[in-house]
């Protein structure tokens, strides 16, 4: 089994494949050139990216790489599934929220801006997309922050390609796409970190496919104005969520899956969220609440690590996408 | 020979020449010496520090110690560590002195991603006695 290991979109990349041979190392040290070529074109706190590019063509019409469109088309479905919450149109209000740059820099120098209320918000249906010629056209005033969504889309990527030599685990800042069960038929053993201790492990999991992801507040937050800030804004207020969440992971038939509903049961809160996911026979959840507290959805144990009744073939690629 | 007015009045403006330029020199070698010093002092802070680690002794209780005396009188002096502030104070002269160190600048290489071997945990359903395995990875907040 080999894996590689490096940083990029802000965070730390971890892929492996089931297998060990010359080849297989060489497909390996191609993952972090194709992450330098999604972040290139992905990124928010690159000046030259194409997003930047197209956030500065407000009101005209601009062809986008096969990339970024992926990646909105991703969003916009994130957007209808979370009905709303998961969105891409908050960069503005991020900014003001005091996620000025990357976390790395923020949590170093801390937020260069104060909160300003009254910013407008902008749904999703205001962009135009022309697929013909897979073309955008943003309205004036929006610009767009793919954010955790884009992170998803690449992992899920890098996880798909790799898996075209062995089984693979692909995993970005803890976001994690699994291709299948490895190759001697067993799970992956995945971890599920305790926001509550500094190294800590809540749980766990043995996943054969799909994808796991955790949205919290325990990590990327900061001082602004003597408030503490989070990352995860509620586009019904465009302020930082004040759910009673500290972290939700969801475990999904992919990762974008996960990554969309993770996030969605973080803003709901635990109450609405726990009933959001239940209603979602393919997804799972575990929820660490800020009073220390653990709730998790009804068929979350199927996926501990050691429990009975773990299917040899478990989430499959194939498995049909959650309903909205 | 006669010192007219005129002579002295000459005499006394040559010397406040040369007051006024000695004190202009003085003040623009001071000027120019602090000008350069913060140039200086900037292209390093801005450029030399991204590669460059202190790696001078990690901090510790021992950093709340008043600093070494020095060209003082020696039995004039006592101290108390900033760990125990309860402590009965001790005199210079029979305790120990902190070891120092001078910090030691350290170049970080930024290596490419290097493809290495790991080995992964056993079958989950291994049995009770069986220790969980280490997992392949980890999800959690993004770090």
């Amino acid at each position: 089994m080999l894996q590689i290991r490096f940083r990029a979109m802000g965070c730390a990349i971890q892929a492996i494949l089931d297998a060990d041979s010359p080849a297989v190392a060489r497909s390996l040290e191609m993952v972090p050139i194709w992450f330098e070529e999604w972040e290139q074109a992905l990124s928010r706190f690159r000046p030259d990216s194409e997003l930047n590019q197209l956030n500065r063509s407000a009101d005209r019409i601009t062809p986008v790489s096969r990339a970024l469109w992926e990646v909105l088309d991703a969003a916009f479905q994130a957007f209808k599934e979370s009905s709303g919450l998961v969105t891409p149109a908050l960069l503005d209000a991020l900014i003001l929220a005091g996620y000025d740059r990357s976390f790395d820099q923020l949590a170093l120098n801390g937020p260069a801006v104060s909160p300003s209320p009254g910013l407008p918000l902008f749904s999703l249906e205001d962009i135009e997309r022309d697929p013909r010629t897979q073309s955008v056209r943003l309205p004036a005033g929006l610009r767009l922050d793919f954010g955790g969504v884009a992170k998803g889309w690449a992992t899920h990527q890098a996880a798909d390609r790799l898996a075209q030599l062995a089984p693979a685990l692909v995993s970005a800042g803890g976001d994690i796409s699994v291709s299948g069960s490895r190759s001697d038929g067993n799970p992956w053993p995945v971890g599920v970190e305790d926001p509550r201790v500094t190294g800590g492990q809540i749980e766990l999991l043995a996943l054969h496919a799909g994808g796991v992801a955790t949205s919290g507040k325990d990590y990327r937050r900061w001082l602004q104005d003597g408030i503490w800030k989070h990352h995860i804004l509620d586009p019904r207020t465009g302020r930082p969520s004040a759910s009673d969440v500290l972290s939700a992971t969801v475990i999904a038939p992919t990762l974008p899956e996960a990554e969309m509903a993770a996030k969605t049961v973080f803003i709901l809160g635990s109450a609405e969220g726990l009933r959001w996911l239940e209603e979602r026979p393919a997804l799972d959840g575990l929820l660490v609440l800020e009073d220390g507290s653990l709730r998790h959805s009804t068929r979350w144990s199927r996926y501990i690590w050691g429990q009975s009744g773990i299917s040899p073939t478990g989430f499959s690629g194939s498995v049909a996408p959650s309903k909205a | 020979m006669m010192k007219t007015p005129a002579h002295n009045t000459r005499r006394t403006a040559l010397r406040d020449l040369r007051v006024l330029i000695t004190t202009l020199s003085l003040t623009v070698v001071i000027g120019l010496w602090n000008l350069f010093s913060r140039q200086a002092q900037q292209e390093f802070s801005s450029t030399g520090t991204d590669n460059l680690v202190n790696a001078g002794p990690a901090p510790t209780g021992e950093d709340s110690l008043p600093p070494l005396p020095t060209l003082v009188p020696m039995e004039d002096i006592v101290v108390t560590t900033g760990n125990s502030p309860a402590a009965a104070p001790s005199a210079v002269g029979t305790a120990p002195l902190r070891e120092v160190t001078s910090p030691t600048p350290v170049i970080i290489q930024n290596r490419p991603p290097v493809v290495e071997r790991v080995q992964i945990g056993q079958q989950p359903d291994a049995g009770n006695d069986e220790p969980a395995p280490k997992p392949a990875a980890r999800t959690g907040s993004s770090k």
